[in-house]
């Protein structure tokens, strides 16, 4: 059976229809549907939309599929998938499965993934060959803290337990830490791999978030860099790490040190959402796993503010295990247009 | 292969009341039948019967029974 859409990459020209298509089917008022800056900060690339859109007969936009390349100069591309729709009942039930299928056949690459699938679409992922699994939500909390706003805590706080030999520098030189980073072994053969320009796009030139880089040393030796964010409700503050840019094989250790900062600090905790890491590592070490079964909450929604906790579920075409953060793809944005420096 | 079978993996995934679903059901009878919930049951299928359909596959059908069919098919 033929279909009676076309597929085809988005221009720039589309941005306005683009934009309407997801106010109008995705979310009101979602800020890619009301921020032009915004939007063109997240999809823009050279004179480019990164969008696959399905068009009717009549050329109305009935579909779209956004993605990011995280290196887009490189042959082969690792490439996140973000925003994922298509108008409900279309003459042809798998013109969704055609957009992804198009990116694939369209653009050389080493690995498609996402981070924050609807948990009703595993099913769709599976059935077009991804592996799919869950980011495993993980907290330290900080001992010295007589008050949470914003999380619920264990009964139980751990005393954390860290090693003299690391030490952590934020750094305002973002550029000349990232030049550190490119040139190490482990990192230049991570998958997927984040290029030096898409991480100071993506966390330097942020419209909206501020994102703190701390650089990583184990026994004065460089190992990569943590970048995390603020977030407050209340009276609460606390540090989510939202991405460790090392090789896979260190991350763990890392985050596991990475609580020192909670030391004298004001903060509640510092969590962390990421796939692959080595978990007994943390849950023996600093860490809880977050769950509803053992009575903590960590919020991830903070406009509006919800205590409650969020799984976020991830897809990816690459059959060897590799960490993902909450940072990768479109997950750590805001969801509705903002004046200043937002909080979610 | 049982048809009951069928049926059941379509009211799990549809999440609907026993009886809803019959072999003439088609998703203009079922709000909750979308296009994801057509993958969903086109998965649960394969991993019940063991069998792997392909895309087209998925295009061709559009009512209980022509799942019933598809499935057949496949067995053969």
């Amino acid at each position: 059976m033929s279909s009676s859409f076309k597929v085809r990459f988005a221009r720039y020209s589309d941005k306005e229809e683009i934009m309407s298509f997801i106010g109008n089917y995705w979310a009101k008022n979602h800020i890619l549907s009301t921020d032009q800056m915004f939007f063109d900060f997240q999809y823009k690339h050279k004179d480019n939309l990164q969008f696959v859109l399905a068009l009717d007969t009549n050329n109305r936009i009935v579909g779209v599929l956004g993605y990011m390349q995280y290196d887009p100069e490189k042959i082969e591309q690792d490439i996140v998938l973000a925003l994922w729709k298509v108008i409900p009942n279309l003459s042809d039930p798998v013109l969704g499965i055609k957009l992804i299928e198009y990116l694939r056949d369209n653009i050389k690459h080493r690995c498609i993934f996402c981070v924050g699938i609807n948990k009703k679409t595993i099913g769709v992922f599976k059935f077009m060959g991804f592996q799919t699994g869950k980011l495993v939500h993980f907290a330290a909390f900080n001992k010295d803290c007589k008050t949470f706003s914003i999380a619920i805590p264990p009964l139980k706080k751990k005393f954390f337990v860290c090693s003299d030999s690391w030490n952590f520098k934020k750094t305002k030189s973002v550029e000349l830490s990232l030049e550190k980073l490119i040139k190490l072994s482990g990192y230049k053969e991570k998958k997927p791999h984040k290029s030096k320009n898409y991480i100071l796009k993506r966390y330097v030139e942020h419209p909206y978030f501020f994102y703190t880089f701390h650089e990583v040393y184990e026994k004065n030796f460089y190992l990569g860099l943590v970048v995390s964010r603020e977030v407050q409700h209340l009276s609460g503050r606390a540090i989510r790490i939202i991405d460790v840019l090392a090789e896979d094989s260190n991350i763990s250790r890392i985050i596991n040190e990475f609580v020192i900062t909670l030391k004298k600090s004001c903060h509640e905790y510092i969590d962390v959402y990421a796939s692959n890491l080595n978990e007994s590592l943390l849950i023996n070490g600093n860490y809880n796993i977050v769950s509803d079964l053992q009575k903590i909450i960590i919020p991830d929604h903070f406009s509006p503010f919800e205590q409650k906790n969020i799984d976020i579920h991830f897809c990816t075409t690459d059959n060897q295990p590799s960490c993902l953060f909450k940072g990768d793809g479109d997950q750590d944005n805001p969801r509705i247009r903002r004046e200043s420096i937002a909080n979610d | 292969m049982s048809v009951s079978t069928i049926i059941e993996i379509f009211q799990d995934i549809l999440d609907v009341k026993k009886g809803t679903v019959n072999l003439n059901s088609t998703s203009s009878d079922i709000d909750e039948w979308d296009s994801v919930a057509t993958v969903n049951i086109i998965v649960a299928l394969e991993d019940e019967f063991g069998i792997k359909f392909k895309l087209e596959d998925i295009q061709e059908v559009k009512s209980v029974k022509d799942f019933v069919e598809l499935v057949q098919e496949h067995k053969k």
